[in-house]
């Protein structure tokens, strides 16, 4: 199963995610900050797709992050719709059925570190809720969170809890005070800095503080380790280009004026090998 | 100028040889008659540099044409050996150096007891709403 997110930055960039969801033969779209409504988006996407694509049941949608798919139609279902998430439950038609949760947390912009840090865990908290309701923790979080991968929000036990090793995630939780706190797997530490062969990060800034990373990964995928034997660091791509549209600009940094100021991301979850004996 | 015959020679080796994606495509073709169009057999064709990827991929019309890969072959230009790596079975690759070991590596693949009941799970929800 193929995934793409794209923080479409408030821009009409219908076209160019028509594209790119025909390019990949992407099978759930997430997307944040759309100016088309999910009908004209649906329907672009079913037309040059070439199979019908789907937004979720009306009930329990989030204000700022929204998930499309080409699944059968009643394969993907609203779980929780919040002010900056959405989880959706997923029954494929093959394999076992998994929580995605669609993210786009605030901006740093309006808030401080400790505000990012308490949102994260609330978060993590909602997750952990809906995976106690569903009875199992096969869950992927995708979206536009706003911080760093070692931002405290992400990497601290009461926040996602997302770390960079596959082998430290697959030890499932962790202890801390006594409480234990199930891991995520974060791969965007993977495509950090010039070593990658995409872009240094998924969105640019260039701050005037002292500190300043000019490059982040704000938009990033979280994989429970009980999904990990299904889901394959190769398969997240930083994406540059979108249909023919370039996404980068003449400096290598993600063009505002042609697409968005977020570059997109994909990645694939072999799910139908997710069978009893599997996982 | 270049010999009237330069190219005979080619056309008559390439009729004794059937290509591995064909041999795949038979297989493919297979699964739709069998299943009367419920499952769709079908294959994707990918060339790298001097290797040929191609992939049985699986589509159910009735499920809004989802699609899956159950397996995936790769052999260079020349044709053979074939090496056969399972998508739905957790399975060792499995490696041909003819025809017939391909074809007989394509039976055992396709008949692994993942690949059977997900096929028979997937037509048992194409029936339901057909």
């Amino acid at each position: 199963m193929q995934l793409l997110f794209w923080n479409l930055g408030n821009r009409p960039l219908i076209d160019p995610l028509a594209d790119l969801v025909m390019d990949l033969r992407a099978d759930v779209v997430v997307l944040a900050e759309f100016t088309e409504s999910p009908s004209t988006i649906t329907a672009t996407l079913s037309d040059r797709a070439n199979r019908r694509f789907f937004e979720p049941p009306y009930g329990l949608r989030s204000q700022r992050i929204q998930v499309f798919h080409s699944l059968p139609y009643a394969a993907v279902q609203p779980v929780y719709g919040g002010a900056h998430e959405a989880i959706m439950r997923v029954v494929p038609p093959l394999g076992r059925e998994f929580l995605l949760v669609g993210v786009h947390l605030p901006s740093l912009l309006h808030r401080t570190d400790d505000d990012q840090q308490a949102k994260c865990e609330d978060l993590s908290e909602l997750i952990r809720r809906c995976e106690e309701d569903a009875g199992h923790r096969r869950t992927v979080a995708v979206g536009d969170f706003n911080v760093d991968p070692f931002h405290r929000g992400i990497v601290s036990a009461k926040g996602m809890h997302a770390v960079s090793s596959r082998a430290v995630a697959a030890r499932q939780q962790r202890t801390v005070d006594g409480k234990t706190y199930p891991f995520f797997y974060n791969p965007a530490w993977s495509h950090l800095g010039d070593r990658s062969p995409s872009p240094p990060g998924t969105f640019f800034y260039r701050s005037s503080h002292h500190v300043a990373y000019f490059w982040h990964s704000f938009d990033q995928v979280l994989v429970r380790p009980e999904l990990l034997p299904v889901f394959s660091d190769e398969s997240v791509s930083v994406l540059t280009k979108a249909g023919a549209r370039q996404l980068l600009d003449t400096e290598g940094r993600p063009d505002g004026a042609s697409g968005s100021d977020h570059l997109p991301i994909c990645f694939e979850l072999d799910v139908e090998r997710t069978t009893t004996d599997a996982i | 100028m270049p010999s009237k015959d330069l190219w005979n020679r080619l056309s008559t080796e390439a009729q004794d040889f059937v290509p591995p994606s064909k041999i795949l495509k038979e297989y493919a073709d297979s699964l739709t008659e069998a299943t009367n169009g419920l499952l769709v057999g079908w294959v994707d064709s990918l060339g790298k540099v001097d290797m040929m990827t191609h992939t049985f991929v699986v589509r159910v019309p009735a499920l809004n044409n989802y699609t899956f890969a159950v397996l995936r072959i790769r052999h260079p230009l020349t044709g053979y050996p074939v090496s056969l790596y399972p998508e739905l079975a957790a399975a060792q690759p499995a490696f041909a150096g003819s025809e017939e070991e391909l074809r007989a590596n394509l039976e055992d693949a396709l008949r692994e007891p993942k690949v059977q009941s997900a096929m028979s799970a997937l037509l048992a929800q194409a029936a339901t709403i057909s």
